[in-house]
């Protein structure tokens, strides 16, 4: 089920709301779970359980590793965790990519049958090896009741796309929690405000970008190229983003606090900046659980920060999916983040802001035309279109037609991407606090504004043609 | 100290939610969508435990929401009125509109490749020579369609359509095959007329630009089969035009939102009523139906009621065999046919002794041996030219 559907907003979430609400706090963990298990099987029955033995895994392991006291059998049962979730996840996710790879080489292929992929599996794998590596690491205590570490993985907001919250964020609020109206009215916000991100923002730029990448590298002209790469930028952060919006807000509705996942990353200066600002819940995830554990940059020799690096951020190219693409993305970054390091950082310094954002954003254009694209040909085709290096036009009637019927969408999305509306919220809120009058104003206004984008946004999903989340299958 | 207006969003929220769960809850589900011209989901209340377990059940349920969601029609018409106000060229992605004249314009065909069209040919080749092993004539006929000919006003930046290229095409390639086949549009181009002949808003010809192609056609036919008859002129016969508002096809998919003056005329001599015994299949298989009941039932309608082309003229049905008590020649005739022939078919009807027509969307049989075993005189095969399959779309 995904949460700009109708199904899920009509039916499932007022359901879930009353029951909740009207139960006895000691059930609510209950209902949450139950709900969640709901939430997962409906689109994939079956998986419902591979997601049950990956948490009884957890549960036991972790429990395992906290009562052992040898450090090295810690160690050896945790490597037994590690490999056992990868394993889980390789199968599904990787192992389809390396049978192709090695029938490469190989006179008699072998035979692999496509499994589909678990829909959340990189994101819930990921959580339960964060809490049992915290466990091993004494950062937090192992949960003994299977119910609540079972809720923590599951919790429907973020269950299948993320953002990848941490146990100890929520260790305690799972034990207990208050929701309180304020809860409630910046959850059921920021909900809407992700929902809008989501269907009227990246929706229709995903339209936009289908039909560019769905053109031949012959049927590209510079303008069409352009303006697909720029729909597409727009499209995975509104996805994204917005996704995680609904994800916090629905958490928050509950009384749940999750960490931020996005941070206007498209007004980042520098690709370290821009990957503190982006999916920052992976970025950490990697940066606490691979890159200090290979030394991070306390290291005896330069080289070794870079290795870590370009090993960090291939894993993180590779984690997004099973193919060459999605490592040369990953590798793409962490080849920038050493040349920053190494000296572009100290230059960067010496430009104007506004070039240094035109730099960013070229760059970040160019990632995503490799993880956009289908195959390494495509990409360098699309990207020599984009700068002119090919025979291409620079216009035809495809360029014309996109920018005239979704000229308004790109402004309202490059608006929106830049951190105006958090900044008028600001405002508005710390005024709410000084004045009650002011306070019963913004409440007001606020209460029509996000009711009738309710209704815009139901409008759409009647209308909806066009709706995966692209974070879905990561 | 708690603040009172905290609540006023959550609940509103909640209560938009909560209401559109309500309601769909109350409302009774709608078997069909008039506009969507298809079937509605319903509910499955008892899902077989594969269905459940296969995630089909959950995909049906989502189905059923979405198309049972209450007012979905008034939902999905604002969005027609949303992208018009935001100034989209293709409405639904489909449909051009000039607000001052009315008429719809579809999006522009691209130029289909020689492979897509040589398989048609191929299937009609199949067909032409499975029935001369039974010597029975055989001829293609592709009727002009509305999509191919009503171009204007297209955005100057667009590129032309390729209806007429791929038409033209495909002609080649079937002569190329060995098949008989006429492009009805050179037959009907002396006297054509793109506002004359189509609906502003209907993928279809009007009454007026299908009888310039029945006359066209009779014409051809009549070099095929030997024949000196004479079409029925459009003058001499009883003209006249319903009060009733019409539900044009393409018109339907923008919800209605296009104003036009579009109406419902008939072109019919006096004597149709009671020239045919019509058969609902076979005359072996003997349900015979009034004309009325086949032919223009929205004759019958109460002028506010809104009609569309079928309604109008007929609707499809899998085969229709028609036994003229009048004819010119004693020739029994078979039509292969789309929607375009449904308003003309008892006007060719009118000159032979027998009339089948065939729908193949419909029709679940093998065609060609079908076809030999009725033992046809001639074999017609009458399609719009976007149709480019021997299974219309």
């Amino acid at each position: 089920m995904v949460f700009s559907s109708l199904i899920f907003l009509y039916v499932f979430l007022p359901l879930v709301l009353i029951v909740y609400f009207i139960s006895p706090k000691m059930l609510r963990n209950t209902i949450l779970l139950l709900a969640s298990l709901f939430f997962y099987a409906w689109g994939e029955p079956k998986y419902v359980l591979l997601m049950l033995v990956s948490i009884l895994l957890n549960y036991i392991l972790g429990i395992i590793i906290e009562n052992t006291v040898s450090q090295s059998k810690r160690k050896a049962l945790l490597w037994l965790v590690i490999v056992s979730n990868l394993a889980i996840l390789g199968y599904y996710k990787y192992a389809g990519f390396f049978v192709d790879i090695l029938n490469n080489y190989l006179d008699k292929p072998i035979e692999w049958e496509a499994v589909p992929l678990p829909i959340g599996i990189s994101f819930y794998t990921f959580q339960a090896l964060s809490y049992v590596i915290d466990v091993y690491r004494k950062d937090v205590k192992a949960q003994r009741n299977f119910l609540d570490l079972s809720l923590f993985i599951t919790l429907f907001p973020q269950l299948v796309a993320g953002p990848i919250v941490r146990y100890q964020t929520v260790a305690e609020q799972i034990k207990k929690r208050l929701s309180t109206t304020e809860d409630w009215m910046i959850g059921t916000r920021r909900f809407v405000q992700g929902l809008a991100k989501k269907v009227l923002i990246a929706n229709p730029m995903g339209e936009v970008a289908d039909q560019v990448f769905s053109l031949s590298g012959g049927d590209l002209t510079t303008g069409t190229a352009w303006i697909g790469i720029l729909a597409y930028s727009l499209q995975i952060y509104f996805d994204f983003s917005g996704y995680s919006d609904m994800a916090i807000g629905l958490a928050r509705i509950f009384g749940f606090h999750f960490e931020e996942n996005f941070n206007y990353p498209y007004i980042a200066q520098s690709v370290t900046d821009f990957w503190r600002r982006w999916h920052i819940s992976l970025s950490s995830w990697f940066r606490d659980y691979v890159y200090f554990p290979l030394g991070g940059s306390r290291v005896s020799h330069e080289w070794k920060l870079y290795r870590n690096l370009l090993i960090v951020w291939t894993l993180t190219g590779f984690w997004h999916g099973a193919s060459w693409t999605f490592m040369a993305w990953g590798f793409y970054y962490g080849i920038l983040i050493c040349l920053e390091k190494w000296v572009i950082l100290k230059w960067l310094e010496r430009i104007p802001r506004f070039v240094r954002h035109i730099y960013i954003l070229i760059i970040v254009m160019i990632g995503w035309v490799f993880f956009r694209a289908n195959d390494f040909t495509y990409a360098f085709t699309f990207i020599k279109t984009m700068f002119g290096l090919s025979d291409a036009a620079l216009y035809n009637y495809e360029t014309i037609l996109l920018a005239k019927d979704y000229a308004l969408y790109f402004v309202v999305a490059i608006i929106f991407a830049m951190p105006i509306y958090r900044l008028y919220q600001t405002w508005s809120e710390q005024k709410a606090t000084a004045s009650l009058s002011f306070d019963w104003s913004l409440r007001l206004v606020q209460t029509i504004y996000y009711g009738a984008l309710l209704l815009f946004i139901t409008m759409f999903l009647v209308n909806a043609t066009h709706n995966p989340f692209i974070y879905f299958r990561f | 100290m708690r603040k009172i207006q905290m609540y006023l969003l959550p609940i509103t929220f909640f209560c938009i939610i909560f209401a559109g769960f309500v309601v769909h809850v109350l409302t009774v589900d709608r078997p069909q969508s008039e506009m969507e011209n298809r079937p509605l989901e319903s509910a499955n209340l008892s899902p077989s435990p594969q269905e459940i377990f296969s995630g089909a059940w959950s995909k049906q349920v989502e189905t059923y929401i979405s198309d049972q969601f209450p007012a979905r029609d008034t939902w999905m018409r604002n969005y027609v009125y949303f992208q018009r106000a935001m100034g989209k060229t293709y409405l639904n992605d489909k449909y051009a509109v000039d607000d001052k004249s009315g008429w719809i314009i579809s999006k522009p065909a691209e130029a289909k490749s020689d492979k897509e069209l040589a398989s048609f040919a191929s299937d009609l080749q199949k067909l032409s020579e499975g029935l001369a092993e039974k010597n029975i004539p055989f001829t293609f006929y592709s009727l002009p369609a509305k999509a191919t000919y009503s171009r204007e006003p297209n955005p100057s930046y667009m590129p032309d359509d390729a209806g007429i290229v791929n038409n033209v095409r495909l002609h080649e390639l079937i002569t190329a095959a060995g098949v008989d086949n006429v492009r009805l549009f050179d037959e009907m181009k002396n006297d054509f007329s793109v506002e004359r002949n189509f609906f502003k808003t209907d993928h279809h010809w009007t009454i007026r630009g299908a009888f310039s192609g029945y006359q066209a056609l009779i014409k051809t036919m009549n070099a095929r089969l030997g024949e000196s008859i004479e079409p029925i002129s459009y003058e001499e016969a009883n003209t006249y035009c319903l009060q009733n508002k019409f539900a044009g096809s393409w018109n339907k998919i923008l919800y209605m939102t296009v104003n036009n003056h579009d109406q419902i005329c008939y072109n019919e001599p006096v004597s149709f009523p009671t020239q045919f015994t019509i058969y609902d299949g076979t005359i072996e298989g003997g349900v015979t139906a009034p004309y009325d009941a086949v032919y223009g039932r929205a004759k019958k309608m109460s002028p506010d009621t809104v009609v569309t082309y079928a309604d109008a003229y007929s609707r499809d049905f899998a085969e229709l065999t028609i036994v003229n008590n009048h004819y010119d020649s004693d020739n029994h005739v078979v039509v292969i046919k789309d929607s375009y022939f449904n308003s003309i078919q008892f006007h060719v009807a009118s000159h032979f002794k027998k009339l089948t027509i065939l729908d193949l969307r419909y029709l679940d049989k093998d065609v060609i041996s079908y076809l030999q075993s009725l033992h046809p005189d001639y074999v017609v095969l009458a399609y719009n030219d976007r149709n480019l399959k021997l299974m219309p779309e």
